[in-house]
């Protein structure tokens, strides 16, 4: 009977850890009107607590989840040559650009567009690591979120570290 | 019998350039600063079309490809972006430019 409850305990407690380490950096809801009008960028949100990134072995190459739920199944969402705007300006800032350089994309057909903005740079064992602010909108939905992203020295470019954490949709607006 | 002429010689790497000639001014000095000789020189730059309208415009100061490291598959691949630094300090990505380098 000891043992059992010692048992559940020890599973409450990794369950515990394992959700705390899973929790990544939510989107923040952001409005596009004064970011237009201000012509700034909003804080990026990796100073929060929430802001743990885990890393996933080495990381992905590009995902879907660059787009922050821009995507098909919940409209609206970005056509092929704003996706690839938007990887362009992500690789592109992460290869060429110092800390705090923005880069930024337009689409050509209707107002929607992105902006991608490194904000911190570091070195994790033989990896250079990058944290990022992307910052994307169509129309009045905008969204902007804090990305990490690692290359090895002798390897094929950067690969993507980041987990959302679940219900992080209903931050989305 | 066929003959053919062409006025035109083409070449695949020369889709596309922008070249322009600039001027260059040298003056030549001797020890005392006096001029000795000052001749222009004319100057063929070309380039591969990157002279967006951006810079044109006055709104970037320059336009040029950057290249990054991407996969294509399982394939690693140098990809090219042409962006321009804008006056700003930002940059902008010019959209339909881009591709393996």
């Amino acid at each position: 009977m000891e043992d059992m409850k010692l048992f559940q305990i020890t599973l409450v407690l990794i369950s515990f850890l394992f959700l705390t380490n899973c929790v990544g950096v939510a989107p923040q809801k952001i409005n596009i009107d004064k970011v237009k009008k201000e012509r700034k960028l909003p804080e990026p949100n990796f100073l929060t607590p929430e802001a743990i990134y885990v890393t996933s072995g080495n990381g992905d190459p590009w995902y879907p989840r660059q787009f922050m739920d821009f995507r098909f199944w919940s409209p609206p969402f970005f056509n092929k040559n704003e996706e690839r705007q938007h990887k362009d300006a992500v690789y592109m800032a992460l290869e060429n650009l110092k800390d705090f350089k923005i880069v930024s994309w337009y689409s050509e057909t209707r107002d929607a567009g992105g902006k991608v903005r490194p904000i911190f740079t570091y070195e994790i064992n033989s990896s250079l690591c990058r944290d990022y602010q992307a910052f994307l909108y169509i129309g009045k939905k905008a969204r902007s979120k804090t990305f990490t992203a690692c290359k090895f020295a002798f390897g094929n470019g950067f690969h993507f570290n980041y987990w959302d954490w679940p219900g992080a949709e209903k931050y989305l607006n | 019998m066929w003959l053919a002429y062409f006025d035109q010689a083409h070449s695949k790497n020369q889709e596309n350039q922008y070249c322009d000639i600039k001027t260059k001014l040298i003056k030549t000095f001797d020890d005392n600063g006096k001029v000795i000789s000052e001749k222009n020189v004319e100057v063929v730059e070309c380039n591969d079309g990157l002279k967006h309208i951006l810079q044109d415009a006055g709104i970037a100061k320059e336009c040029r490809f950057y290249t990054w490291t991407g996969s294509l598959g399982y394939e690693t691949v140098q990809y090219r972006t042409l962006a321009c630094e804008k006056l700003d300090g930002g940059y902008e990505i010019i959209p339909n430019y881009s591709g393996i380098d």
